[in-house]
């Protein structure tokens, strides 16, 4: 609690040296109990209200800018784990979790391991550990070889800046020295495990430790497992025809031209992709498209889709497609699908090609041909009751007295 | 002497003789001998590649055929064969012979005898009209002879036997000429009782069955080089006896007995006659045997004489066993009396394609390209039907062999290239394309000819990548596919592969590629685990294709996994709840159970005895009778699963629901799903029957969507499974084993230490061997050659083949039973949780 306070303080400094007025406080839902002591602390600091973002429609970890866009406002406070995903208009400033960890334990557990080690270490940590940092760089400063990575927030950009871009690589939102690291460590936190994934993908020559928060062991992570899983994936999006693009986040700053790029490799590839945004996916929402075989996902870096296996489609992410489809050979030659053992068909035949004016049907771009093969297709299409008309006299009369039909006979 | 160095054009005159063509194939047991018999008939009248004539083992043409002296690809020849005129009167049928022409163009495909290349077999009995069944008289007919001579019938293929090995009968096991008599004449039977089986002489194909009197049997020895069918002997015969050929063999053959002194026929032996067979035939030939292997030289050269064999200067010198092969050589030369036998007996294209189109074509029995073909017509539109890859000198391309059924197929020509999957109208694997080239193929030698009409076997250049192992190429536009091949045996057998090292991994993957077209059964994969799989129909065959793909296909180092067989998923009782599961929105609820098939059904909807297309009243009859369903539901079945097609059924039982047809595209997608990957381990299911008895639905359509349904049905299902006794079903081999009888017992401990079990066993009437069937489950296969080897002294030899699925003993839900080890071992494999799926997280409550 005091170390909120403490935060906020931090904070609502940075509001008024930006001189903000409209303020949204996004919060994770944990947090959202605590909602009205944080809302009502900035008021005592700032003298006006500030609004409460919960609820967020993708990751909390993302800055979920639509909804801040609601009430026009100039920045967002973000509490909670972050992603650290650039995003596009709005200042932003980070309230990090803090997690402990025995800094002592860790930096004896690294230096043993590496202390013949000549060659760089990159260093890298959980968002949670940020405020450890400084402490952290002090103990490592005996061990030369060690490169201590630092977190991209927006309020350090000023100082990044001052230095040229060239020598700092960032990356999911960490930002480092370059230099050609063999090994990296990580300490990571329990409960987000996989983060550290993404680094393994992008650096496959490196080999990458790492150090839980209780600091016993550095473990080395192999990935083979998902690498393998992968060349499957590979076959699958190359199989497939119908593509889903599954928009999981608004905030991504290149939102449009990686929509974009996808669009141009499935049409590249003779595949159509459809653009579903759905909210944040369940598994519910996408069974209702089961003719797409395969869902991009749209997202930020932390935003995985948790078990993935009750899901019908695989749900790849956009460096799957990138691979299985810009590699694609397109001098018409059908490929062999691994999955299936079918020939995948490249390229139609080219029928004739008509070159009159004439309005075609294009029959192989219409919606029918994803769901030609149900049996229902909806409320019956083709009525075949009798249309509709006006009504007309009918016979007049009673039993006893007999009936006077009109000259149109309807009793046929 | 027959001129037998062809030019490609006078090859090319006589293709359009179509009537003047025999496409046959050379089928039997292996180690029966066909590729040395083979090498008989090629050096008699091989056309073309007769510079390596002589060669041993001309059709095995991979250097590992020759190391392992086995045939592992099916290889063609062509011949060239000219009948004398007195022979030519056995060619009755006006459509068997140009009466202009007395030449005769055999095409000849030497296919393997083991049964783990069973696929060749199929894929050279596709393109092929007759069918030469070679049958080692000492060990008599085997299983794989039935196997293959089945799918002969089957395909219609007329059969001709020959009994090789004669000169062990004679040698090794010196059998009484009664005795040999004897064997022949089960042989006889055995090969008639499995024609009889499948077909009968009143078919389309006419009389399908072997007879030696009308000389449709052969006999000799194709080591030796030396056979003769009774017509040889009528022939000898026949002036002396003044009586007319074809009377004359039917004396030589059955009860017919001979009284040298009354010079009188009788039908019955008694002490003065003997058999005429005996008497006639096989005395001569053991008179020869035993002069000559005894040393007898005095009397061999008056027999000699008598025989009218003369001797070429160099031979007369020789002795014993080399002197024997020369006499029976020049007395009766092997290559002669085959090759008048097939030209005789065999159909031409123009005879076979009016009763195989029909087996052969999937369309419309009157269509261009159906009469096409049942005319064999080379005017036509163009059919031809590709049956296999065959590899070029350049890496990663095929030659796409095949047969041209119709029509004319030419260097240049634009055609159409349909895969397997093409149906008419869609444009599903269809390629139009010019064909590259034609060429001729003739062992491994190939050779460009301008074009190949109807009736021939040929290959073609530049249509490979457009087809993985098998298609159609027409010039039709509104032709349909011809049928797939159907294959005696399934890959269930299955190793992983990597690279040695993994930056070699896009090498694998094409290499993997390349395999799957080289061979008409491999299949290779990528398992979701994104293990590399290659499946094969046995070790052998994985072996060789694992080979292949290390030298030249990937040409990489790679590393393979032991072989592990794939499981299937079933139910051993009806589920005994009813499962409840509602959807996620909760508004939803579907009610199901599901039970075991009952014997023989899953099996029926493989063979496509029931499948999805049919017409559902007669389907639901058929049911009815056979499996006791009732029939009201039979006609309700919604779909067949996994893929459409699988040996599941989902079946409605519901009364009265509203909006239920709404939902069923829904809960047949969950289904096809749930009968895809099973719950136990994600392998398919199989044998499992789902009714669905009741469902409630939101009134609202929005509510009811696929999103609710899908999920909910394929949890529904998987609790149905949970409750009913789930089980583990594995494959098993039917295993023949042949060896001396000391042997037995040592196959008997061996196939009890792994779970097989024997269910027949029997002597072969006329020698010392016995014969032990067995069946074996695949996963305990591995290494079994190799133990029954050892454990008989090398005298067992076994030959499986995939037979059926079986119920693994156990159940897979008791901690450390067999079958629980292998679902935790696959689901390691492939990367799932831990432990056995929970009942509980698929059913819910009212």
């Amino acid at each position: 609690m005091e170390s909120d306070s403490a935060e906020i303080r931090l904070c609502s400094e940075w509001i008024k040296n930006g001189k903000f007025e409209r303020v949204c406080v996004q919060l994770p839902d944990y947090m959202l109990q605590r909602s009205v002591s944080i809302s009502s602390e900035f008021e005592r600091l700032l003298g006006y209200r500030v609004y409460i973002l919960g609820d967020t429609s993708y990751g909390s970890c993302c800055v979920d800018e639509t909804a801040a866009q609601h009430v026009a406002a100039d920045c967002i406070v973000h509490f909670g784990r972050t992603c650290l995903t650039p995003n596009n208009h709005l200042p932003v400033y980070h309230v990090l979790p803090r997690q402990p960890l025995d800094l002592v334990k860790c930096v004896s557990l690294i230096s043993e391991t590496f202390r013949t080690c000549e060659e760089p270490i990159l260093l890298l940590y959980d968002v949670a550990y940020h405020h450890l940092r400084d402490s952290l760089a002090e103990h490592l400063s005996s061990m030369k070889s060690i490169i201590l990575s630092d977190l991209d927030l927006p309020e350090n950009k000023n100082v990044a800046n001052n230095m040229s871009d060239n020598e700092y690589t960032t990356l999911f939102g960490r930002r480092f020295n370059n230099l050609n690291y063999k090994n990296i460590i990580y300490i990571i936190h329990d409960d987000y495990m996989n983060n550290v994934d993404r680094f393994i993908l992008k650096n496959n020559e490196c080999d990458v430790y790492t150090c839980q928060s209780s600091c016993n062991e550095l473990i080395k992570r192999t990935l083979t497992s998902v690498i393998k899983k992968r060349h499957y994936i590979k076959e699958k999006i190359k199989d497939a025809t119908h593509i889903g693009i599954l928009i999981c986040s608004l905030s991504i700053q290149d939102l449009l031209e990686r929509i974009n790029k996808v669009k141009r490799l499935c049409k590249k590839a003779n595949k159509k992709c459809y653009i579903i945004s759905v909210g944040r996916p369940n598994v519910a929402k996408l069974a209702n498209f089961p003719e797409i075989e395969i869902f991009v996902n749209i997202t930020c870096a932390e935003g995985v889709i948790e078990n993935q296996k009750e899901y019908m489609q695989p749900i790849v992410n956009i460096d799957d497609i990138e691979m299985a489809l810009e590699s694609d050979n397109s001098n018409n030659i059908p490929d062999l699908s691994l999955v299936t053992n079918k020939l995948r068909n490249v390229s139609v035949i080219n029928e004739e090609s008509n070159s009159s004016l004439e309005l075609n049907i294009r029959t192989d771009m219409s919606l029918s041909t994803v769901t030609q093969n149900r049996t229902w297709m909806g409320l019956n299409p083709h009525d075949t009751r009798p249309p509709v008309s006006i009504a007309a006299e009918g016979r007049k009369g009673t039993p006893s007295s007999g009936y006077t039909t009109s000259d149109t006979d309807h009793r046929s | 002497m027959l001129k037998v160095n062809f030019t490609v054009d006078e090859i090319r005159k006589m293709m359009d003789k179509k009537k003047n063509i025999r496409n046959m194939s050379v089928i039997a047991h292996v180690d029966h001998g066909k590729s040395t018999l083979t090498d008989s008939l090629v050096s008699k009248a091989g056309i073309i590649a007769n510079a390596k004539a002589g060669d041993m083992r001309f059709t095995d043409t991979r250097k590992d055929e020759q190391d392992r002296c086995i045939t592992i690809k099916s290889t063609a020849i062509s011949m060239y064969f000219e009948l004398g005129e007195k022979d030519l009167v056995f060619i009755k049928n006006p459509d068997q012979r140009d009466p202009e022409e007395k030449g005769f163009l055999i095409n000849l495909i030497d296919s393997p005898g083991h049964v783990d290349f069973s696929s060749e077999v199929t894929a050279a009995l596709r393109v092929t009209d007759g069918a030469l069944v070679v049958v080692d008289c000492v060990s008599g007919v085997c299983v794989q002879t039935e196997t293959v001579l089945r799918q002969a019938i089957a395909e219609r293929i007329k059969p001709i036997l020959f009994m090789n090995k004669m000169d062990r009968a004679l040698l090794e096991l010196q059998l009484e000429s009664e005795d040999l008599y004897q064997t022949f004449q089960r042989i006889v039977e055995n090969v008639n009782i499995i024609i009889a089986t499948y077909s009968d002489d009143s078919g389309p194909m006419g009389e399908v069955q072997v007879d030696p009197s009308k000389g449709s049997v052969g006999f000799g020895s194709g080591l030796h080089g030396w056979a003769f069918t009774l017509k040889q002997f009528a022939e000898m015969y026949a002036e002396k006896f003044k009586i007319d050929v074809v009377k004359l063999m039917n004396r030589l053959w059955g009860e017919n007995f001979f009284n040298a002194k009354t010079k009188k026929w009788a039908k019955q032996k008694d002490d003065t006659n003997q058999r005429s067979f005996c008497m006639y035939i096989l005395d001569p030939i053991y008179k020869v045997f035993n002069c000559i292997m005894n040393y007898k030289k005095d009397e061999a050269t008056e027999l000699l004489s008598k025989l009218g064999i003369v001797l070429k200067h160099e031979d007369q010198d020789k002795d014993g066993k080399a002197l024997l092969k020369v006499v029976m050589r020049t007395w009766l030369p092997a290559g002669e009396a085959l090759l008048q036998m097939i030209a005789i007996h065999l159909p031409s294209p123009v005879v076979a394609q009016k009763y195989r189109m029909e087996m052969l074509y999937e369309g419309p029995h009157d269509d261009e390209a159906a009469l096409g073909v049942k005319n064999c017509d080379p005017d036509a539109p163009l059919m031809m039907y590709i049956s296999k890859m065959v590899p070029t000198s350049d890496k990663g391309r095929f030659y796409a062999f095949g047969r041209v059924f119709s029509g004319r197929v030419a260097t240049g020509m634009k055609a159409r290239i349909m895969g397997p999957n093409y149906t008419p109208g869609k444009k599903e694997d269809l390629y139009e394309k010019a064909i590259q080239r034609t060429i001729l193929m003739m062992g491994r030698y190939t050779e460009a000819i301008e074009d190949v009409p109807s009736g021939n076997i040929c290959g073609l250049v530049g249509v490979d990548q457009f087809l993985v192992k098998t298609g159609t190429i027409t010039t039709f536009k509104d032709a349909h596919n011809m049928k797939v091949m159907k294959f005696s045996v399934s890959p269930v057998v299955r190793v992983a592969v990597e690279p040695k090292n993994p930056a070699d991994l896009p090498k694998l993957v094409e290499g993997l590629k390349r395999l799957a077209k080289s061979d008409p059964m491999v299949q290779c994969i990528i398992e979701e685990s994104g293990e590399h799989i290659v499946a094969g129909a046995g070790e052998l065959h994985l072996e060789i294709c694992l080979k292949d793909l290390e030298e030249d296909h990937a040409c990489i180092p790679i590393k393979k996994s032991d072989p592990v067989v794939s499981y299937r998923e079933t139910v051993n009782e009806e589920s005994e709840i009813m499962c409840l599961s509602k959807s996620p929105n909760k508004h939803n609820r579907l009610f199901m159970k599901c039970q075991p098939f009952p014997d023989g059904l899953a099996e029926d909807i493989e063979k496509g005895q029931v499948n999805p297309r049919d017409e559902f009243k007669a389907r639901a009859r058929y049911l009815g009778e056979k499996y006791e369903y009732d029939v009201t539901e039979a006609r309700k079945i919604w779909a067949f699963g996994p893929d459409g097609t699988g040996p599941n059924l989902l079946i409605d039982c519901t009364k009265g629901v509203q909006y239920l047809n709404e939902i069923k595209d829904s809960v047949v997608a969950g289904f096809q799903w749930a009968t895809k990957e099973g719950v136990l381990a994600e392998e398919n299911l199989r044998a499992v029957r789902f009714n669905i008895h009741d469902v409630t639905l939101h009134a609202d359509a929005i509510h009811r969507g696929g999103g609710q349904i899908i999920p909910t049905a394929r949890r529904c299902m998987y609790a149905c499974i949970l409750s009913a006794h789930p089980r583990i079903m594995e494959p098993v081999y039917l295993c023949e084993i042949q060896c001396p009888e000391v042997a037995v017992g040592g196959i008997y401990s061996v196939l009890n230490r792994r779970r097989g079990h024997v269910f027949e066993e029997s002597q072969v009437v006329g020698t010392p061997m016995f014969v032990v069937k067995a069946y074996l489950p695949v996963n305990e296969s591995f290494g079994f050659t190799a133990d029954l080897r050892s454990n008989t002294g090398g005298q067992a030899f076994p030959q499986c083949v995939f037979d059926h699925w079986q119920v693994f003993p156990g159940d897979p839900c008791e901690t450390g039973s067999k079958p629980y080890v292998v679902v935790m071992d696959t689901r390691k494999r492939k990367g799932l949780k831990d432990g056995l799926p929970d009942i509980n997280s698929y059913l819910d409550k009212l």
